[in-house]
């Protein structure tokens, strides 16, 4: 009797252990880009892929992005910091890894932090990145342009240009209000004055300075396909759930 | 015949440490080491509070109710003495759960009556302390995870054998650990939603 009580224990700690394993059924890490969700064609893989590998060897940084067909009932933040440690993002000891993770379906995107980066890649930084520069892309139906666009970010703020970011947004922000009309106004007047003045024999140069930003998606010159294109994996970093998320 | 001595004595020990006679105490710092993590992230939470209460007011003093709702639980749960036995003590870990779980009620009572308050929404500072918040509660729900499993290790090592042998020779004061009941409103950390369209 004794020892069939030891048995049912022995046979509850492993039918425990077993539930403490129950996890998503995750994508496995065979690049630094992951497109479970076939959003992304052949060519934007590579060209992605490759940008981030580059990225890796450049700044040391592991930076990968999946894109998942389901998130299976998990909250974003959850799925994303659980497939973080899966995958093992970053350095062991900097864990100094990045995840962009994207759920086409659900219409979510999330950026995963390592402890390492929290500091630098700060959760507003990160909510900042998601509002300004993926969601408007993959409102679209542009996860391409939005994948670029947000490594783009993450690559600046990583590398102490976060201001820069901030102002963009700030920019973008001021002149999307209603208050454009009277900056229209304005210029015509000038641009009037400086017809009158040129006619009048005065040359004003005007400073080329037209502030439009481009869309930026600096696509990381076509060829140098790895060949081979061996597995990619994580370098053994962990995250404490730094990042943010945003939905579309 | 002191060498040999040593040398088994050494050979015993080596042994022994492999078949698990060190599981306990490991796993028993293991656990406090994530259970510092888990209130260290309450903690956090709990130093965002004032910033924040701060910002809301200077917008939507009306609320008065759901405000101090927020400022008493936030004193209940930092006020709070946790003994230092607090997860083998499962009357005092119902307390303190309770306790952040009443905070995380009222903030996510305080963080739905925003949406009310367009000026409040677009603040910087507001969205700033925001989208802080939202990342401490992810960060809590990580590492109550991670303390969960933690627990579940150490607790099963204590109760499966033969760590339940090793703990009845040389732990006998090892305790099987509290662990977080899922509370149907502290399960999900109140939802920041920053996609509603901000007027």
């Amino acid at each position: 009797m004794a020892k069939l009580r030891i048995i049912l224990v022995i046979v509850a700690a492993f039918w425990a252990a077993s539930f403490a394993l129950a996890e998503p059924n995750f994508p496995p890490l065979t690049a630094p880009i992951v497109d479970d969700a076939g959003v992304l064609d052949q060519d934007a893989i590579t060209i992605i892929g490759n940008r981030l590998r580059d990225y890796e060897t450049q700044s040391g940084h592991q930076l990968a992005v999946a894109t998942v067909r389901s998130l299976e009932g998990y909250e974003i933040r959850d799925y994303g910091n659980q497939l973080f440690r899966k995958w093992a993002l970053g350095d062991k000891k900097k864990n100094d890894g990045v995840l962009i993770l994207i759920a086409p379906n659900e219409h979510k995107v999330s950026i995963e932090v390592g402890y390492g980066l929290e500091g630098d890649l700060t959760d507003a930084m990160s909510r900042i990145i998601i509002e300004n520069a993926m969601v408007p892309r993959f409102k679209s139906g542009d996860y391409l342009g939005g994948i670029h666009a947000g490594i783009d970010d993450i690559e600046k703020v990583v590398g102490g240009q976060g201001d820069e970011i901030v102002q963009r947004v700030d920019n973008q922000s001021a002149f999307s209000n209603q208050d454009v009309l009277p900056f229209i106004i304005l210029f015509i007047i000038i641009v009037f004055i400086l017809i009158n003045a040129s006619r009048g024999g005065r040359m004003i140069v005007i400073p080329g300075g037209g502030g439009f930003t481009s869309g930026n998606s600096s696509f990381g010159g076509g060829g140098g396909f790895s060949g081979g294109g061996g597995g990619w994996s994580g370098g053994g970093g962990s995250s404490g759930g730094g990042g943010a998320s945003g939905g579309w | 015949m002191r060498l040999v001595q040593i040398v088994f004595l050494f050979a015993v020990a080596a042994l022994l440490s492999g078949c698990g006679i060190n599981n306990v105490p490991t796993y028993q710092e293991a656990m406090k080491a994530k259970w510092s993590d888990v209130q260290n992230q309450y903690q956090r939470r709990a130093d965002l509070i004032p910033n924040l209460v701060e910002t809301v007011k200077g917008y939507a003093a009306q609320e008065k109710d759901v405000l101090t709702a927020v400022v008493e639980a936030r004193a209940k749960a930092t006020q709070m003495t946790l003994p230092a036995d607090i997860i083998t003590n499962p009357e005092a870990f119902k307390k303190f759960q309770e306790a952040q779980g009443q905070l995380s009620g009222a903030l996510g009572k305080l963080l739905s009556i925003t949406e009310a308050y367009p000026d409040l929404k677009s603040n910087q500072n507001f969205l700033a302390l925001q989208s802080q918040l939202e990342g401490t509660e992810n960060r809590i729900s990580v590492s109550r995870r991670d303390y969960i499993e933690a627990v579940q290790v150490y607790n099963t090592e204590l109760r499966t054998i033969p760590g339940r042998w090793w703990a009845s020779w040389f732990y006998p004061d090892a305790k099987p650990a509290e662990t977080f009941a899922a509370e149907p409103n502290a399960a999900t950390p109140p939802k920041v939603d920053f996609n509603k369209p901000k007027v």
